[in-house]
């Protein structure tokens, strides 16, 4: 007995001895590669329906969350990577993102934003954090912003289920934005299919929390694609089919919009996905710019 | 889909129920050999309500509630046991959202040369440094690891331990959800006393340790190349002496680029020395920790308190009356150096200071300064530091003395002091409250008990916490009345009377009864509670605001 | 779903089993932890030949375990003289403190047998919620009687329950 075990026990050391020598190490010059494939990014034409896969990131941020500039940060290099194949809406929710005075006078948050927020539990989790394709990875739902790429570039590689094009025409006079959406679905689904058209706007300046600073208040601070408004008459977007779905539906869809006054028309885009409203799962993103 | 209420937590949490009820009342009077079992239970519920006020949310069940029973049954060598936890739904201010399922579960086989584990398991290599896991209900926190462990011990004074496993999600109340990554690990223990003749008679004696943890997880960043197998090395010694304790620990981690960490690739290493003194009547106790980018997890996406593998103590004293704890630390994982000196004298019992049944003082000093942080050439390096590169001022320090005596046998008092140092950014991240300058604050705290009758105790307690900051003092009040053994009651109200805003000057009350009996014990109350920060050993968890009623039931058998 | 329900059934049935089958007679568990020089010790091996033995779970941090313990540090050697008391406290106290827990306790002054239980195997081998909780073990290794919490005044009852323990091997209904 005590021979064997003393054995084992020597075995076990030099295991983990061995498993130490077994961790990556990685070179500073082999950290970074950048194998991604870039083909497709450019070629998109939002109007045309087209079964290209694009990816979509919801980060739930807030203006006093001292560490979500980093997933801002994270969101912008991943935008350098996919380009087109990735959209990203920023939420702001949660108390990180109550206006909080003097310094803080911004309101940024939306009642969809905190609907949907109530919903996925980012902010009761804890900010910044994001869903991908609002998607549940065996468990993980709610995903840390480092790990955004992996998800993003595995939401890539998935078949795509629905084809989809995305047209808007502004009117600077008016205001008014005409959105048309057709989708055609590559499976069947059912009856619960959603489409969500929502608008986002870029480069707004304002006070942000970034510990990464000294002092931590930035008070130019430029927030990108916040999310502005739902189009469709539901947070959860309206309903594309009164029927189970087949393969090869087509639906077409239309809105009229009108852009807030305080919004800069040339910063802002419209943003639809269609998603399967039983899990909430995105099939299929678009984004297109308005005022061009 | 988990945001749906499941039906079953009704039945499964009835079924729960009648076990508590009717598992006493089946107990016979038989001696047999058919193994025992033992086990423990507890129930909190509260009943919310909105409070603008303070800040309360509003709660949509209106009722929270949070229940675990955990058995154990052994026969000889052999164990095993489960828990079952409940979520319906979670409390406010916990993760486990709703639902029910078994958390844990493990059968053991244990021998004086071995002990087999499968399943669910806690434990821990040295000072936790390189591998702690452990579960505390009060902060919703465990995690525990599920997989297998094998303890061997060859020889006396030799004992290596092996395991591997996945752990516990803090999201999940069941192990449908355990981390991606799996942990491993391998622990030695030696007592050089015992293992090297002629050194058994020695008065000293010395112990030396090596623990080695790797974690795995898959590489799929499309932008970096992540190490795939982390380790972590630990190597530590303890020596006594009579009076004299030292111990130390040095661990190192290799890169681990992590969303805590900021995606760097600099490795982490960590130093833990510790010294000690006592004699009767006298205890000393001194100790210096340096931190540098150890934070380790078994997946590198995790935030907060979840899916932690290591432990960094905290090298500040563990305070509970409740206006210290407006002032919580937490050790910073990423960069952190701390001393910590505590005496503990006792004056004797019929001297002229002592009094008739003595006194006892105990002093306290730690300070937790930052590193100073270069930012390195390569920037998925990080940073660079050196070894005593601290930041000027502390990140934390608290100097605090306590007198306890007993006057006759009426009358028992003890009187708290504490000055606390923190830095303003670090205190408004942990605890929420907003200060634009560095917090100082005196706490002054009298806590006396009047012994009425032989089973009936007045315990009150006086505390007061001076701040200039926009968060501004406190003074509380609190009345406990004792009828031993079984009843009890408080209330305790306390008042932020020196808060910058006069609408914030408020009062958060509490009125609390409960029952004891034997190891059961129920307790109810009605509270406004303030928002904080719950820590206990080192973890600590947000507490929001809360108006309402809870109960507790708790017990073992 | 059905397999947490079955599970439940399972501990259930164990559990009622097993009581029927051992009555209220239990035994310490066999865990290890360790003394105040980091030996490691078998709790199923703690007894004491001369009278009962108190198990007292406790922690440095711990205001009513403190209370407890040096309360009836007041009277335990008048306890001993009269019952043959030994008591053991099991600190709960984690890596933060516990390098304080052996000052702490020569600090106090303490006589107690004092053992740590950092990863807190004891205590959940025991079915330990929350410290202070004390346990009364006889002669024969038997755990008779249980509390959990302190107020001012237990110690009446413990030592009461010490006195019949002493006696008869068990406290009296």
């Amino acid at each position: 007995m005590k021979k064997s075990a003393l054995l084992i026990s020597f075995l076990l050391l030099l295991a983990s001895f061995a498993a130490f020598q077994g961790c990556d190490i990685i070179k500073p010059e082999d950290r970074i590669e950048w194998e991604v494939d870039t083909t497709n990014n450019d070629t998109i034409n939002p109007g045309e329906v087209d079964s290209t896969k694009v990816v979509y990131i919801g980060d739930y941020t807030g203006h006093t969350c001292g560490n979500c500039p980093r997933a801002a940060e994270k969101a912008t290099q991943l935008k350098g990577v996919y380009g087109d194949q990735l959209v990203v809406v920023a939420l702001h929710v949660g108390n990180f993102a109550k206006p909080k005075n003097p310094d803080y006078p911004a309101d940024y948050r939306t009642a969809e934003g905190t609907e949907m927020d109530a919903f996925f539990g980012c902010a009761a989790e804890g900010l910044p954090l994001g869903l991908v394709d609002q998607k549940d990875f065996s468990g993980k739902l709610r995903i840390a912003y480092s790990q955004w790429g992996t998800y993003v570039s595995q939401q890539l590689n998935e078949t795509p289920t629905v084809a989809m094009g995305l047209k808007a025409d502004y009117n600077a006079t008016t205001r008014e934005v005409s959105i048309q959406v057709d989708v055609r679905y590559l499976t069947d689904a059912s009856v619960n299919e959603n489409v969500v058209v929502q608008i986002i706007e870029d480069s707004i300046v304002g006070p942000q929390t970034d510990y990464s600073k000294t002092p931590d208040l930035l008070p130019d601070y430029v927030h990108n694609h916040m999310l502005q408004a739902t189009v469709t008459s539901n947070t959860w977007g309206e309903p594309l089919s009164a029927t189970a779905i087949s393969q090869g539906d087509q639906f077409t869809k239309t809105w009229k919009f009108t852009l807030d006054n305080s919004w800069v028309a040339n910063n802002c885009a419209v943003v639809a996905y269609v998603m399967d409203n039983s899990t909430k799962v995105i099939r299929n993103v678009r984004e297109v710019e308005i005022g061009e | 889909m988990q945001y749906t209420f499941p039906k079953y937590t009704i039945k499964t949490a009835l079924a729960v129920f009648l076990c508590f009820c009717f598992t006493p009342v089946l107990r016979a009077q038989t001696e047999g050999k058919w193994g025992q079992v033992a086990g423990n239970f507890q129930f909190d519920g509260a009943l919310y309500y909105e409070d603008t006020l303070i800040g309360a949310p509003e709660f949509p069940e209106k009722v929270g509630a949070n229940g675990f029973l955990y058995m154990t049954y052994s026969l000889g060598n052999f164990r095993a046991g489960g828990r079952f936890e409940m979520y319906a739904p979670a409390l406010q201010g916990f993760t486990r959202a709703r639902g029910a399922g078994i958390s844990h579960r493990f059968a053991q086989y244990t021998t004086d040369h071995i002990d087999v584990t499968v399943g669910t398991f806690y434990e821990q290599f040295g000072s936790g440094m390189t591998l702690r896991s452990y579960e505390s209900w009060g902060l919703g926190f465990d995690n525990a690891i599920d997989g297998a462990r094998v303890k061997i011990k060859p020889v006396s004074g030799l004992e290596v331990t092996g395991l591997i496993g996945n752990q516990r999600n803090a999201f999940s109340y069941d192990l449908q959800n355990k981390s991606e990554g799996i942990v491993r690990g391998a622990n030695v223990d030696m007592t050089l006393n015992d293992l090297i003749p002629g050194m058994d008679s020695l008065k000293t004696r010395i112990k030396l340790g090596y623990s080695f943890v790797s974690r795995f997880q898959a590489d799929q960043d499309p932008q970096y190349v992540l190490p795939k197998n982390v380790g972590i090395n630990g190597f530590r010694m303890n020596l006594n002496h009579g009076g004299f304790g030292l111990a130390a620990e040095y661990v190192t981690k290799v890169n681990d680029p992590s969303t805590v960490n900021n995606q760097i690739y600099k490795p982490g290493s960590g130093l833990l020395v510790q010294g000690s003194y006592s004699r009767k009547g006298l205890g000393i106790s001194v100790a210096a920790k340096r931190i540098d980018n150890l934070d380790f997890r078994s997946d590198r996406g995790a935030t907060f308190n979840n899916l932690t593998i290591n432990f960094l103590p905290p090298q500040t004293k563990q305070h509970t009356y409740r206006l210290a704890t407006l002032f919580p630390y937490a050790t910073q994982p990423l960069g952190e150096f701390g001393i910590q000196a505590e005496v503990i004298y006792n004056i004797k019992k019929g001297s002229k200071l002592g009094g008739k049944y003595g006194t006892s003082i105990t002093a306290n000093y730690s300070r937790l300064n930052g590193l100073v942080k270069t930012p390195a050439i390569d920037p998925t390096d990080g940073y660079t530091t050196g070894f005593l590169d601290l930041t000027p001022q502390p990140y934390f320090q608290d100097i605090n003395v306590e007198i306890s005596r007993k006057f006759n046998a009426h009358w028992k008092g003890s009187f708290t002091y504490l000055y606390i140092l923190y830095d303003h950014q670090l205190f408004h991240q942990l605890t929420g409250f907003d200060a634009s300058t560095q917090v100082k604050s005196h706490v002054t705290i009298l806590d006396v008990s009047y012994k009425v009758k032989p089973k009936q105790t007045l315990r009150m307690e006086f505390q007061h916490a001076l701040a200039k900051q926009e968060f501004g003092s406190w003074a509380m009040v609190l009345a406990e009345y004792t009828i031993a053994p079984h009843w009890f009651i408080a209330a305790y109200d306390e008042y932020n009377y020196g808060n910058a805003v006069p609408e914030k000057r408020l009062h958060y009350y509490s009125f609390t009864g409960g029952y004891n009996w034997g190891q059961y014990r129920l307790s109810a109350g009605y509270g406004r509670q303030r928002a904080g920060v719950l820590c206990v050993g080192g973890v600590c968890r947000v507490v929001p605001a809360a108006n309402g009623f809870n109960l507790t039931v708790s017990g073992s058998f | 779903m059905k397999k947490h329900l079955f599970f439940a059934a399972v501990l259930f049935l164990i559990g009622n089993a097993a009581f029927a089958q051992s009555g209220t007679v239990r035994n310490l568990p066999e865990v290890k932890i360790e003394d105040l020089k980091g030996q490691k010790v078998n709790t199923a091996e703690f007894s004491n030949e001369d009278g009962p033995m108190v198990i007292s779970f406790w922690a440095t941090w711990c205001k009513p375990c403190i209370l407890e313990l040096m309360t009836i540090d007041e009277m335990y050697v008048d306890l001993q003289e009269e019952t043959g008391v030994k008591l053991i406290a099991i600190s709960i106290d984690d890596a933060r403190n516990k390098q304080k827990v052996a000052p702490f306790v020569n600090g106090k002054g303490w006589e107690y047998e004092v053992y740590i239980d950092e990863n807190w195997d004891f205590k959940r081998a025991m079915g330990v919620n929350d410290v202070p909780h004390t346990f009364v073990v006889n002669k024969d290794g038997e755990v008779v009687w249980s509390h959990s919490s302190f107020s001012p005044g237990d110690e009446e009852e413990l030592a009461e329950v010490l006195r019949q323990v002493a006696e008869n091997g068990h406290p009296d209904e």
